[in-house]
């Protein structure tokens, strides 16, 4: 086996940088340019402008720097959804074997990566229960739905017996639980939806119950999984977003894509498992360590898409590492790493009401 | 070139932009993004056209403030996770390992020093224009240029290198 010498770095690196860059397309017109130049001194304006819009919406400011109001250069337009994260869940998840759960503190994320928590669910809330990861939160902001297990019972199926519903917009209001068996997932219509023995059902968001008469063809056809180009069985689920479909690779930790007018299908693959990516699945067997995607969430506009994963320290003992989310913008494939619990996706004039306060209330 | 000529402008692109965009692309390893730094530079280049004094540098001149833009954008842009492209039937390519395991070592330099490679080993600028682009000295090129080469092989030759050099194919 040959080794590398430093000659042979430099002839590769001239080599391959410039069969990189000059695979790259020019498409920068000079009108472009002079139309980005005079765009650039209205910027001034505008984000004056904007912060007194986001002072009037209660929003921090720093949210408001965050989320782009300011006029940044990176982010010039106004999200229209956030990405919402969970952080400081349960013991378990800080690798100790206790299954109580502590605080759950939801945080809303901006394009750039900038954190802000936002509710705080005390303790008391889960008394008796243990939650899933599952979490799945309404796109208006105001249901927080959550598989549970009984603590007692020290339930360890990956799904739980029953569903709790949080609702943010009123902490007095006693959770409303209802039973179910698999992740619950919000239609774009803001309808509840649950898979019971793998028909869709519909839930109540009033009373909790289960609805008996909903027609599974209901069902948005969008949330449930289907095959996308040679997208293989791990797939989470598929979505079509202008003629474009993106899927989840569910053994690895890849988003999907299926080209329109090429039907050519690539993966986007996080840079530091690349080269695992390339030869197959770093998760495999009984590891002592490994990577696992387990959801792909898209926001109801389709401009964002997020994959849920977490990191095994020990299969054997089912101790995981804090969880992690990629956030990709679906529209540039630029894609931001967190680390937490995938929540959703919220709308952000929903998320402007929403504040540091106890009880989960706004 | 101050007024923003259409005409001026288009010329500037078909010159440089190629290269331009080529640096931004390799310092920041996203497409987008070195499309705002091309814009970015030449608006720069507009507004700062009268402290040009001698046309003749006007190559490294541009490829400075590319530089300056690409770098000041990846700070900016720190927490992003890149994600490469893999497509499941790549194109044929006569030695696909080494440009993955090459383009890796290059991204896991430091900006600044990945900076100075690109402006050396892809735009071909001498050690005098690099130390010009970066703002430094030409013996500060040099170092980083040699850490940077002994950083890559030890990236290259370390037990996390799954891939064995293949011949590269020279440019």
């Amino acid at each position: 086996m040959a080794e590398w010498t430093e000659p042979m770095i430099e002839d590769g690196l001239r080599a391959v940088l410039r069969r990189e860059a000059d695979a790259l397309p020019l498409t920068v017109t000079p009108h472009g340019v002079l139309a980005r130049r005079r765009a650039r001194g209205r910027r001034g304006r505008r984000a004056r402008l904007a912060l007194v819009a986001a002072a009037s919406l209660a929003m921090p400011l720093s949210l408001a720097a965050g989320f782009g109001f300011l006029g940044s250069p990176q982010q010039p337009h106004e999200p229209t959804y956030l990405t919402v994260l969970a952080r400081g869940l349960s013991t378990e998840d800080r690798g100790e074997a206790s299954e109580h759960v502590t605080d759950l503190g939801l945080v809303l994320v901006a394009p750039d990566g900038h954190e802000e928590p936002v509710i705080q669910v005390p303790a008391s809330r889960f008394a008796g229960w243990k939650t899933t990861r599952e979490y799945a939160l309404s796109p208006d902001g105001r249901w927080l739905a959550i598989p549970l297990q009984d603590a007692l019972a020290g339930d360890v199926s990956p799904v739980g017996p029953a569903l709790g519903l949080i609702d943010l917009e009123d902490p007095d209001r006693p959770w409303v639980l209802t039973d179910g068996r698999l992740v619950p997932v919000w239609a774009p219509d803001g309808t509840l939806w649950w898979w019971v023995d793998g028909q869709p059902r519909q839930v109540d968001l009033e009373t909790g119950s289960l609805s008996d008469d909903a027609d599974p063809a209901e069902a948005p056809a969008r949330h449930t999984p289907a095959p996308a180009g040679q997208v293989d069985a791990r797939t989470l689920g598929a979505w079509e977003v202008a003629s474009t479909a993106w899927a989840a690779d569910g053994g690895t930790w890849a988003l999907v894509r299926r080209d329109p007018d090429t039907s050519d299908v690539s993966r986007l693959v996080h840079r530091d498992r690349a080269g695992v990516e390339r030869w197959g699945p770093e998760f495999a067997g009984n590891t002592e360590m490994g990577i696992r995607s387990d959801a792909l969430v898209m926001a109801p506009d389709d401009s964002l898409a997020a994959i849920r994963g977490h990191e095994y320290k020990s299969v054997s003992t089912g101790v995981v590492a804090p969880g992690r989310t990629i956030v990709v913008d679906v529209g540039t494939g630029q894609a931001f790493e967190h680390t937490g619990w995938l929540v959703g996706f919220v709308r952000s004039d929903a998320a402007a009401g929403w504040s540091m306060t106890e009880g989960g209330s706004r | 070139m101050r007024s923003g000529d259409p005409e001026v402008l288009g010329e500037l692109l078909r010159a440089h932009g190629r290269e331009i965009q080529g640096v931004a692309y390799l310092i920041l390893r996203d497409r987008a993004l070195a499309e705002d730094v091309l814009m970015d530079t030449l608006m720069s280049a507009l507004d700062r056209a009268p402290t040009l004094r001698d046309p003749s540098a006007l190559r490294p001149w541009l490829l400075r403030i590319a530089t300056n833009h690409a770098l000041g954008r990846r700070r900016r842009m720190a927490r992003v996770a890149y994600l490469t492209v893999v497509p499941d039937h790549p194109a044929p390519d006569p030695d696909p390992s080494d440009r993955v395991v090459l383009l890796e070592a290059l991204d896991a330099l430091p900006a600044r020093m990945r900076a100075t490679v690109v402006l050396h080993y892809y735009a071909d600028l001498a050690v005098a224009d690099v130390a010009a682009a970066m703002g430094t000295s030409p013996n500060t090129v040099k170092t980083q240029l040699s850490r940077a080469l002994a950083t890559m092989r030890s990236h290259l030759t370390g037990p996390a290198t799954t891939s064995a050099p293949a011949e590269v194919a020279r440019g």
